[in-house]
């Protein structure tokens, strides 16, 4: 039995399955991967590799088309890691409803004094890789931006804008939030760090290192579930200061 | 016997087809019979789930997939600032939610999910702020309808032909002090299989509804919605993880002339198949990088050794060669929901108050003076990204006969530049148009939904059943319509030959939808949106 008879006697590969969205308009499926990673095998021999290259005709070559296709997602595997975007994606956050472009109307004005709870944000926070190994040990954390600005015409410009945080473990139905998980941060925005009132400022908070207080059970998870929340201040009476919106990041990884 | 050759990577590239020579050059579709003879044919989507891979051999990141806050925030009013989250509020005297009890349940917030390919089950979190001081908060009290859009409706008991998607939340919560806690709806892969194919990327629309009735001046509000999938993908040890066979898939049998062949010949045959398989993209050279020639330094497979994603997207550099991305991981980039003027002023919460979404633009004039609602988000582009993908809800307030709804984007880098969008379209139209603020935009269509059988008659309350029409006791008053996919083309491909390809960075997303009545010439002031998803679209 030569390899071309084993490949094709009785049995014509089945046409893959192309992923479909249920409605129409969309654009193929990209979140799948081909399983030949998993297939290669070490074992290499070379003298196999002639029975491989073989010349073809006929119908044998219908489906060829989509193989070199396939073959090219193993090359996409295969890739050139300049640009590798690990950890692109951010994890979670908050934005503020809207933005009528009319003075400022929307956002969120804050004006006390004292910390007051703006938002609870879910976020899925990994903290653990693949192979059990502590989160700190791979880098992860988390990495909070926030949007902000002045107010809207006819208000001060404010002093200093004080965001807080705390990560706390989302459990499941029967009682409060868990623990907190990781360290608290603080963040202080002089004014001058914030953009005019019609247009928003990005601010790079702290880098927080999730799994540092993590507890024992953190290392357990691919990744856990947890519940951010977010409260603001202003340093000075009667001050008020925009808060736009929140995104957590993950540190990543640039071009290599 | 043809001596080898390079497979280019620019195959890749999905419009361009193969000639009759090249396609006789290999015979390389033993790829998938080689997998299939090796491993069986079992659906390689269901058993990998997209992940990508750190630099020290590998992990699995399990994004969220819903993840929506609802913050303090204006009354639309203007009268002041709504308290932390939304209520769940108590019913008018006379009146109960609690649909056991011939009441009405109320819908407290809808949002669209995204599912990538490989999900088998959800948990759906609801987080409930409350303040301990009047009595337990008992779940069940909140339930959830998971469904395709078609099925969108307003009630909960509306949907009397999809209870097998509804599921009410887990536990008691017993009376202490002020908490905030986490209501788990959980559907398994059972019931979401009902929704479509599991190994495919799949849109439902989650729409939670209170059917509790909350005891007079209790402070309980909803925080959040938080979405996961129920299970993390498989932990493998790193010695297992490398150019070994998937321990869970099995060979299938090997029928020869004189029928299934024995083990011993089976397991010969498989190793050979193993080797030809790691031959043929071990020792295959690879191709250079401007995608044409053959690069014999480098083999077409590549043991990886540094971080990457899966799954690669081929981008074109400046100068026309090729390299892969290898970065796109489709999840939601926004999915965001717009619960607004719940009866923030009052604790009687009826239920046609329920949900309004917010207003697309003040001005029910000719012109919109500049006054759009602009939706801003901060979201990471790679540079292999060739659209995105945008679906919204909305509500129309007119009953005009024609109305032309018109989304409109832009995105820019964080950093500040031009927008990298180049158009917009939909499966029945396109548009390279640029308004005079910089936003591409096109026309959208509604999809037919239970709510609105007549999608012909665009974005109106014509669309809608009528009153004669609708299921007894059923108010339709602010049911929404969702909308057909709109496309936004990114720089890729470029559209000119002097438009760069945009460079990986994070990107501000802005949006802006307007609903205009055609006949009267003027804008729907009453138009509101109600939820929003943006996905990744196609590679380059």
């Amino acid at each position: 039995m030569d390899a071309r008879s084993l490949f094709f006697r009785g049995r014509r590969r089945a046409p893959r399955r192309r992923p479909e969205l249920p409605l129409e308009g969309f654009p193929p499926n990209l979140a799948h991967e081909t399983a030949f990673y998993g297939a290669a095998i070490p074992e290499l021999a070379q003298k196999n590799l002639s029975a491989l290259v073989l010349a073809t005709t006929g119908e044998e070559l219908d489906d060829l088309e989509q193989t070199l296709t396939d073959l090219g997602d193993v090359a996409g595997h295969r890739h050139d890691t300049r640009r590798g975007l690990l950890r692109w994606q951010g994890v979670g956050g908050w934005t503020a409803p809207a933005d009528l472009d009319d003075g400022g109307r929307e956002g969120y004005l804050v004006t006390d004094t004292s910390l007051t709870d703006v938002a609870v944000i879910p976020v899925r926070a990994p903290l653990r890789n693949d192979y059990g190994v502590a989160a700190s040990s791979f880098d992860f954390g988390i990495i909070p931006f926030f949007r902000v600005s002045n107010p809207a015409p006819g208000y001060a410009t404010y002093t200093t804008l004080t965001l807080k945080g705390v990560f706390k473990r989302i459990t499941n139905g029967s009682a409060a939030l868990g623990a907190q998980v990781g360290d608290a941060f603080e963040v202080s925005i002089p004014a001058k760090d914030a953009a005019s009132a019609l247009s928003r400022a990005w601010v790079r908070g702290p880098r927080l290192d999730l799994a540092k207080s993590a507890g024992a059970d953190a290392v357990n998870d691919a990744a856990a579930n947890l519940a951010l929340t977010l409260s603001a201040r202003v340093t000075t009476a009667g001050d008020k200061a925009t808060l736009w919106e929140v995104y957590l990041g993950l540190p990543r990884r640039e071009a290599y | 016997m043809s001596s080898i050759t390079a497979i280019p990577d620019s195959y890749l590239e999905p419009l361009r087809g193969l000639s009759a020579a090249e396609k006789k050059v290999l015979f390389l579709d033993n790829d998938e019979g080689i997998r299939d003879l090796i491993y069986g044919s079992r659906a390689i989507e269901e058993a990998a789930p997209p992940h990508d891979h750190a630099e020290n051999g590998g992990e699995v990141l399990a994004y969220h997939i819903l993840s929506v806050s609802f913050p303090r925030r204006k009354l639309e009013d203007g009268t002041g600032t709504a308290a932390l989250g939304i209520p769940l509020g108590t019913p008018q005297t006379g009146e109960t939610f609690d649909s056991s009890n011939g009441g009405t349940s109320k819908l407290v917030a809808s949002a669209p999910l995204f599912l990538p390919g490989g999900t088998r089950n959800l948990y759906v979190f609801a987080l409930i702020s409350w303040d301990g001081n009047s009595g337990g908060l008992d779940f069940p009290g909140l339930a959830g309808i998971l469904s395709p859009y078609a099925w969108t409706n307003y009630k909960e008991e509306d949907s009397p032909s999809y209870d097998l998607e509804v599921w009410s939340s887990e536990g008691t919560i017993s009376t202490g002090a002020a908490v905030v806690a986490a209501a788990r709806l959980a559907w398994t892969a059972n019931q979401l299989d009902r929704l479509g194919d599991p190994a495919l990327d799949r849109e439902l629309e989650l729409r939670l509804f209170q059917n509790f009735d909350a005891p007079s001046g209790a402070a309980r509000r909803l925080l959040g919605l938080f979405a996961v999938a129920g299970a993390s993908p498989a932990t493998r040890a790193a010695d297992q993880n490398r150019d070994k066979p998937r321990a869970e898939l099995q060979p299938v049998d090997i029928l020869g002339s004189t029928g299934a062949l024995t083990p011993s010949v089976t397991s010969t045959i498989r190793r050979q198949m193993n080797q030809h398989a790691a031959a043929a993209l071990g020792l295959a050279p690879g191709v250079a990088s401007n995608g044409e020639s053959v690069d014999r330094r480098r083999t077409f497979r590549q043991i990886i050794e540094r971080g990457h994603q899966h799954q690669g997207i081929l981008v074109p550099e400046d100068d026309g060669s090729f390299s892969c991305d290898g970065a796109v991981i489709r999840r939601a980039l926004v999915a965001q929901c717009f619960p607004r003027n719940l009866g923030e002023n009052t604790s009687h919460v009826v239920d046609g108050d329920a949900y309004r979404g917010i207003r697309l633009h003040p001005s029910g004039g000719a012109t919109l003076d500049g006054k759009y609602l602009t939706l801003r988000y901060r979201v990471p582009i790679p540079r292999g990204l060739g659209s995105l993908v945008l679906r919204f809800a909305a509500y129309a307030g007119t009953s005009d006969q024609r109305t032309a709804m018109t989304a409109r984007a832009k995105l820019s880098l964080i950093s500040g530049g031009s927008s990298i969008v180049t158009g917009m379209r939909t499966p029945r139209r396109s548009s390279h148009a640029v308004d005079a603020s910089g936003f591409h935009y096109v026309e959208v269509s509604p999809l037919p939904n239970d709510a609105y059988p007549r999608p012909e008659r665009g974005w109106t309350q014509a669309a809608k059943l009528q009153a004669a029409e609708a299921p007894e006791g059923v108010d339709l008053t602010w049911a929404y319509q969702i909308s057909e996919p709109v496309e936004i083309l990114l720089t890729h491909p470029a559209v000119k030959s002097t438009d760069d390809p945009h460079p990986t960075g994070d990107y501000e997303l802005a949006l802006r939808f307007d609903l205009l009545r055609q006949d009267a010439g003027v804008y729907d002031e009453a138009a509101r949106l109600n939820w929003l998803l943006v996905v990744p679209g196609r590679g380059w």
